[in-house]
């Protein structure tokens, strides 16, 4: 057991990314069950739950064959991966069960299964550059995923999603190259005192540089602009991968890189907390006219992310906590909002703009009933998990000293509720005529069944997730 | 974090009970309670209606007990909830929610921001006994859109005067409450609240003098009672506040038989304009008592309870600028509810045509019980006023002094009504802004900065990308500048 422990993030990695072909040449036809790619889930997350006990000991770091890190690439295997892991694993299920062959995406599994290979890794890696090739996996199987709608609209969405994604990764990698051009080393556990050891301005630069790369990534003001544009021209699964998967793993390693670099994080908090100010302010403002269900929820993702950007950036040990919580929980019920939005296709109806969507009238009592919880959490009303996040977020803020930004997070929710209250009112008194072609029937239950289960139930325990929180982020900052 | 658990499971288990806070909850249970039989002997309402009715209620009652930040929360917002549920129902919930909910949610954002300060400041999620020392501004905000504070009042007047008569009688009861409560628990007491209540009096008399429409008007009556409360509760002065607290009392009661009354009285003239119904004074002897048990109480004429409070107020008061502007609004209030009787009950004339909309429901015995039997309360508050809040001083009461001087100002008021009323309206329509201009001013504004963002995001990738490279740069530039 003891050898498999320090073998475990490699596992992590090489587990689903053995899936990809495995399910390549079993959906090879585009059809076939999706109990391969739910098992390759299933391991994962088995192994994950078996080891974080240990992983509370102390992080389980691999030198990934035997080579030490500085020469060799480290894996770190901490609460905070665990965390994250956890979450996206779900979201990736839920999305395998949301899927169907009728939309497109002839190996959506299997280009699933990639984009769950490369978030892992993106989340275990202790190494720059293997950061970087995680991001370029992680965006390759992203962008393959946002063209699989195979239409105009995908096709630009996915063309925007390339040009931003590519100026990203050059960014990153042009910071990497001279990150170790002047310190010698990408390993993030020993960057910190050659980092600021280091001559001139180019460390400084380069480190900017990386965190530019993964602000673009997460979507944050200035850099958001793509981000309605990509997800809208996605099909919902995607956007819920998309807001779901990888802005957490992209949220981790952004949370790595600022832990293995304290001094710069120090001097650039005045403008991650303006950055993220703007996001908060400009997403939720943006997201009050928007036309289309899913541009709304792109909008209010930026705002979100911005939430967790801005308790970050004060740099308390428990407002970075509240941040990687809120991020999390953002993350479930992002995600499923978006697999709600799939529910619309069954109507029949094409177009998810605001005045024509309307649930199927199968389980619509149901369907509404999750809208609503959903977005109480998502607006932060009691008694659901999104409450309690935005709470600690905003508690947890205003103790680091940033009073405005806890008061900006605070009236977020006011905002929210304005959009969120025009979708659910058209969803409960859709005025659309009857649809003269009713699309297939679907008899399965809504996938966000789950995540919403979750929402509300977690939700009692929220204090102690907090406290999990607390511990990755204790154990992130103790291990630089 | 298990600090905060730790710090709200010791506050939670201990409820705060002071007289204040038992008068309070009691005042909003019994006339919940009252409300909701008067309900339902009156129409029938859905299920889902009775269960949002009782959550608002049943909230309310339990607000004035909380001892903790997180309770306080949980229980202003599970109001809000009871709220909304109940507008769901009625018909037009759309608009309603509309109206309703985004100033709660403000509300709630701000008040949550401002506990946050406060908890960053003090390290305790307890409720201050003596008010809150960070935040202020935030809570401050907060609680007076709950009261309904002008200009933070569109929501209620927006959905108090659109909701089925009933229902307006249930809602009247707890949220504006629930804001003067706030202001006494949560605010330190301070001259300048004083002075924002008498100006927020006054000012409401003038709109509610302005209405020609039955609820509009009770509804800026009632920002106008809050007036008087929140310069009470709101007084550095201990016994100002017990007087805040009393008028409160009272103003649950004589409000919700007011709102009663019109309730009962539009379905039978047919009409909500205050000009055009009339006659009820021949149709209706019980409704026509209750009417005017429920304007002598408002206006303060003794021996109703209205007069009680409204006097301790204007002996406890530190500020004497507040205590004539309350003079001003009582003065006000007496010729209003002149307007309202002499229209409804009193003018001579002939009848208008009986309508028969919901006469049958008007004509069961039960609803008219609950109007006498509020009647009642209005006039034992008065005559007793030590039984129902023991805190109140040994001179509160009715003397043959006090029973003549408490009478000046309402007959000023009436007979103003007679001779001047005329004049007095058309300098009102001329002078005072609508607020349907200032509110088109702020959303054509806030159109305006949206449509200019939006217009930005054009889905041109070249501006994106340069929005990118700048902002990289700015970055950058920080870098090098940065010490």
């Amino acid at each position: 057991m003891n050898s498999l422990l320090t073998e475990l993030p490699v596992l992590l990695i090489v587990i689903p990314l053995a899936g990809v072909p495995l399910l390549y040449f079993t959906t090879r036809s585009g059809r076939g069950t999706a109990l391969p790619a739910l098992a390759v889930i299933l391991v994962v997350v088995t192994l994950l739950s078996f080891s974080i006990r240990d992983a509370m000991h102390a992080p389980v770091v691999t030198a990934a064959g035997g080579w030490q890190p500085d020469l060799g690439i480290g894996l770190q295997f901490d609460l905070l991966a665990v965390a994250a892991m956890l979450v996206t694993s779900l979201i990736v299920a839920q999305a395998i069960l949301s899927h169907d062959e009728t939309s497109g995406a002839q190996h959506f599994r299997t280009l699933l299964m990639l984009l769950y290979a490369g978030s892992n890794g993106l989340m275990l890696t202790q190494d720059l550059f293997n950061a970087y090739v995680f991001i370029e996996i992680t965006s390759i199987a992203s962008y393959a995923l946002v063209a699989s709608r195979q239409d105009k609209g995908g096709f630009e969405s996915a063309f925007k999603y390339v040009v931003m994604g590519s100026f990203a990764g050059l960014l990153v990698l042009w910071g990497i190259a001279g990150l170790y051009l002047t310190t010698g080393t990408l390993d993030m556990q020993s960057l910190a005192p050659r980092f600021d050891a280091a001559q001139g301005a180019v460390p400084a630069l380069s480190a900017a540089a990386i965190i530019a790369g993964l602000l673009i990534k997460l979507g944050q003001v200035p850099f958001h602009a793509w981000k309605a544009d990509s997800l809208s021209g996605a099909s919902y699964t995607v956007s819920a991968l998309l807001s779901g998967v990888t802005t957490t793993a992209f949220f981790v390693l952004l949370l790595r890189v600022l832990s293995a670099l304290p001094s710069l994080t120090l001097s650039l908090a005045p403008v991650l907390t303006t950055i993220a100010s703007l996001s908060i302010i400009t997403g939720h403002l943006m997201a009050l006219r928007q036309p289309r269900y899913s541009r709304l929820l792109a909008y209010s993702s930026v705002a979100h992310i911005g939430y967790g950007l801005l308790a970050v950036s004060s740099g308390a040990v428990t407002a970075i906590a509240a941040g990687l919580f809120h991020i999390l929980v953002h993350a479930i019920m992002k995600s499923s909002l978006f697999f709600l939005g799939r529910s619309f296709l069954h109507t029949g109806n094409r177009s998810d703009r605001l005045e024509a969507i309307v649930f199927p009238e199968q389980y619509r009592k149901l369907h509404v009933t999750l809208y609503v919880l959903l977005a109480m959490s998502m607006i932060g009303i009691p008694p659901v998990l999104g409450f309690t996040s935005k709470w600690y977020a905003v508690l947890e803020t205003a103790r680091a000293g940033y009073h405005t930004g806890a008061v900006l997070i605070a009236l977020g929710g006011a905002v929210a509720l304005v959009y969120y209250l025009r979708v659910g009112i058209q969803l409960v008194h859709p005025g659309l005529p009857e649809l003269s072609s009713p699309g297939p029937a679907s008899r399965r239950l809504p996938v966000p069944l789950a995540g919403t289960a979750l929402i509300l139930l977690l939700a009692v325990f929220s204090d102690r997730l907090l406290a999990f929180c607390v511990q990755a982020v204790v154990q992130l900052l103790e291990a630089v | 974090m298990s600090g905060i658990t730790a710090a709200v499971l010791q506050t939670v288990n201990t409820p705060h009970i002071e007289s204040g806070a038992i008068f309070v909850s009691q005042a909003i249970l019994l006339f919940g309670l009252l409300a909701l039989v008067f309900v339902a002997l009156h129409t029938r309402r859905s299920a889902l209606w009775w269960v949002g009715a009782i959550v608002h209620i049943g909230a309310g009652a339990l607000l004035p007990y909380t001892a903790d930040m997180v309770s306080f929360f949980m229980i202003w917002e599970l109001i809000t909830v009871g709220a909304a549920i109940v507008l769901v129902c009625e018909p037009d919930a759309h608009g309603l929610l509309r109206r309703y909910l985004p100033w709660q949610l403000l509300a709630a954002a701000l008040l949550l921001s401002g506990f946050a300060l406060h908890f960053a400041e003090s390290g305790s999620v307890a409720l201050p006994a003596a008010g809150v020392t960070a935040g202020r501004i935030l809570i401050g905000i907060a609680v007076a859109i709950k009261a309904a504070l002008m200009p933070l009042h569109l929501w209620m007047v927006g959905t108090y005067a659109r909701v089925r008569p009933g229902t307006a009688v249930v809602l009247s009861a707890v949220a504006t409450k629930i804001g003067v409560f706030g202001v006494y628990r949560l605010l330190p007491g301070s001259i300048s609240l004083e002075i924002l209540g008498g100006i927020m009096a006054t000012v409401a008399v003038l709109y509610a003098l302005r209405q020609n429409r039955l609820r509009p008007f009770l509804a800026f009556h009632i920002i106008s009672q809050v007036g008087y409360m929140i310069a009470g509760v709101g007084s550095a002065a201990a016994a100002a506040q017990i007087a805040g607290l009393y008028h409160l009392g009272n103003h649950i009661v004589y409000k919700g038989l007011l709102f009663m009354v019109v309730a009962l009285m539009v379905p039978m003239t047919g009409t909500p304009n205050i000009y055009s119904t009339r006659g009820m004074g021949r149709r209706s002897f019980v409704l026509t008592v209750a009417a005017i048990a429920g304007a002598l109480s408002i206006s303060g004429v003794p021996p109703f309870n209205g007069y009680i409070s409204k006097s301790l107020l204007q002996y406890s008061l530190v500020s004497p600028v507040a205590i004539h502007l309350l003079t001003i609004a009582g003065i006000g209030t007496a010729l209003s509810f002149t307007k309202f009787l002499w229209h409804g009950f009193l003018r001579p004339g002939p009848l208008p045509q009986a309508h028969d909309v919901g006469e049958g429901l008007i004509a069961r015995t039960g609803t008219r019980t609950i109007t006498v039997a509020l009647s009642l309360l209005c006039l034992l508050m008065g005559l007793y006023p030590r039984s129902f809040f023991a805190e109140l001083p040994d001179s509160a009461g009715i003397t043959q002094q006090s029973f003549e001087s408490g009478l000046v100002w309402p007959v000023v008021g009436a007979a103003l009504f007679f001779i001047l009323y005329g004049p007095i309206l058309r300098v009102l329509l001329v002078t005072l802004p609508g607020s349907t201009t200032v509110m088109n001013l702020l959303r054509s504004a806030g159109t305006r900065g949206l449509q200019l963002m939006q217009r930005q995001h054009t889905g041109d990738i070249r501006r994106y990308l340069g929005w990118a490279v700048g902002g990289t740069m700015l970055l950058w530039t920080w870098v090098l500048l940065a010490p």
